[in-house]
């Protein structure tokens, strides 16, 4: 058979060209995404008596911590809203996005053992990742808003309105925001390890950066390019708008989230991909 | 017409030996500036051959080197050599685990490669979980594992434990389930590594007999072991390996015959006498003084012919 005309379906060759994702391989294995995602869950609360009710317990203390220091020992504002339902709405998608970029940025050191014996496209495992805590939101979310409608009924500070339609918009980007930044950083901790001490006190860093404990209209005119500089900050606020009525929105400050998490993601897709090839190598 | 499934060509693997710190940074910094001025890797040009046993005066060494061979459709390759000899980095290589630094490898089909068993089991989840978390890390649909479950579970003979979480289960009870799922892959080429030296002798039988199966169902297989009766068995075409290059590939008997005889372990020299020094486990009741083999032709031979008749004088 002539070489020229035989048709080979798989090339393994040194290098490849940096577009060449082969993004369509995933939807192969989009089983054992969803294998990968049930067994974070059940592995994770085998064992415990509470079971998945720790996803409940979680915020509920956190809010309520937060509630205790920030609200009443440092007696800061929380724009005339009852302090529980604020930190809930800011930590239901902080959560997420913290969770998801924890939690993918060790991908390739945590999946060493398997990624070394059996080959399959290393993105299923954070795209897993972002799918089981996509769950976990959902979960978080139920609570968030039954303390909302509580609240709704109890006082008339909590002023809904139509910008609730984006809020699907604003959990896609933070879920790729946190997946891109875990995914970066995993793939630039597979040889020289220094950016890992930086992954969980960052992600603590970016946490004040971001008007979670604070509304933005506290911030002083001065520092505020600051905090509207993270990305983060614009889809909290957006949030928080849309569900209770108070805070600022601003379409600028969106679309650069917006701009922001379509090149981050982009730029991490294709680092993440050169990495993958021949990280067994150095890890 | 016979069907070339794969063919690798002039494939080659570099590592670098020692441990990874501050100093890589120094090559990589290095090998950037090459790359930038569009210059070759300055590190490629060095590297000593695979020999773990000797030491090196480089910090590179070349684990696979120039390795060239094809494989057709229904073949059933062993790789055979010592340890060290670039086995596993081969298979590595055809199983995209890693990218080799040289040359190319073409493939026409699916692989799967079997380089352990129950990869990615959860200890915490139980067998049936692990069935399909195993298989689907293999590559099988969800559809697939279900189609297969009974017989899976029927091959791995654990069915009383199927629904106990694996960690309470015995370490062959896991290899069988392990290789269970892996039997039932369905792919054109199949890569299989020293598995079957686990789990007890009915089970290795079993597997032995599903392996001949899936070579007489037209697929492909690479099988790496030490055990040359079982790759006499199986394999109607072997490769040897020494120090990261391919010694020579032909068909099984010849190939292993090579290999064995380059195990050259005790030399006693011209006059065929036992050396008095060697000794190993003995009460020191007998000794044998000389020990020399015959061919057929009772003259004596350098070279044990493996399969052929074997006189011993001693």
């Amino acid at each position: 058979m002539d070489r020229t005309t035989e048709n080979w379906s798989l090339k393994i060759k040194p290098h490849s060209k940096w577009y060449d994702i082969r993004l369509g391989e995933i939807l192969n294995y989009k089983d054992l995404l969803l294998l990968f995602v049930r067994r974070d869950f059940v592995s994770v609360y085998k064992q415990t008596i509470l079971g998945p009710m720790w996803f409940f317990i979680q915020p509920i203390i956190t809010a309520v911590t937060y509630a205790v220091i920030f609200g009443n020992l440092a007696n800061i504002s929380t724009d005339g809203l009852p302090q529980i339902l604020f930190y809930l709405s800011g930590l239901t998608l902080w959560n997420y996005f913290s969770d998801t970029l924890t939690k993918t940025s060790d991908t390739f050191t945590a999946n060493a053992s398997i990624f070394g014996k059996v080959y399959f496209p290393r993105m299923i495992v954070p795209l897993s990742v972002v799918v089981s805590n996509l769950i976990k939101l959902g979960v978080q979310f139920l609570l968030f808003f039954s303390v909302w409608i509580y609240y709704l009924m109890q006082s008339d500070k909590i002023h809904p309105n139509l910008y609730i339609l984006i809020i699907p918009l604003l959990i896609v980007l933070m879920g790729f925001m946190g997946l891109s930044f875990g995914i970066l950083i995993s793939s630039m901790t597979t040889k020289y390890r220094d950016l890992k001490f930086l992954v969980t006190f960052g992600v603590q860093l970016m946490m004040y950066a971001s008007p979670i404990v604070y509304p933005l209209s506290i911030v002083p005119q001065k520092y505020k390019w600051i905090i509207a500089a993270n990305p983060v900050t614009s889809i909290i606020e957006t949030f928080k708008y849309a569900f209770l009525g108070v805070g600022e929105f601003n379409w600028f400050y969106l679309a650069y989230s917006l701009v922001f998490t379509i090149l981050l993601f982009f730029i991490s897709l294709v680092i993440f991909h050169r990495v993958e090839k021949s990280f067994m190598d150095t890890v | 017409m016979s069907n070339i499934v794969l063919k690798a060509e002039n494939i080659s693997k570099q590592y670098r030996l020692g441990q990874l710190g501050t100093g890589t940074i120094s090559h990589d910094v290095n090998r950037w500036w090459h790359k930038v001025r569009g210059k070759e890797d300055p590190y490629l040009k060095i590297g000593d051959t695979n020999d773990r046993s000797k030491l090196g005066g480089s910090d590179y060494v070349w684990s696979l080197k120039d390795i060239n061979f094809e494989i057709k459709q229904g073949e059933v390759l062993g790789i055979i050599g010592k340890n060290g000899a670039g086995k596993s980095t081969l298979l590595k290589i055809l199983s995209q685990v890693t990218t080799p630094t040289t040359g190319e490898v073409n493939v026409k089909g699916r692989i799967a490669a079997l380089l352990e068993v129950g990869t990615g089991f959860h200890p915490d989840l139980t067998g049936r979980e692990n069935v399909f978390l195993n298989g689907a890390i293999l590559g099988m649909s969800k559809a697939e594992i279900k189609n297969k479950l009974d017989e899976i579970i029927e091959f791995s003979g654990v069915a009383k434990y199927i629904d106990t979480p694996v960690k309470r289960y015995s370490s062959g009870m896991m290899v069988r389930l392990g290789f269970a799922v892996a039997a039932h892959l369905e792919p054109e080429i199949l890569i299989v590594d020293e598995v079957l030296a686990v789990g007890d002798a009915e089970f290795q039988k079993k597997c032995m007999g599903k392996m001949k199966d899936v070579s007489g169902q037209g697929r492909t297989v690479l099988f790496v072991s030490h055990n040359m009766a079982s790759i006499r068995m199986l394999c109607n075409k072997c490769m040897f390996l020494e120090k990261g290059q391919l010694k020579s590939i032909g068909d099984t008997d010849t190939i292993i015959g090579t290999y064995l005889s380059s195990n050259e372990i005790i030399q006693t020299g011209e006059k065929d006498e036992i050396p008095s020094d060697l000794s190993l486990y003995n009460t020191g009741e007998a000794k044998f003084k000389k020990a020399f083999v015959l061919n057929a032709e009772q003259n004596k031979s350098d070279v044990l012919d493996f399969f052929g008749t074997v006189f011993c004088s001693i």
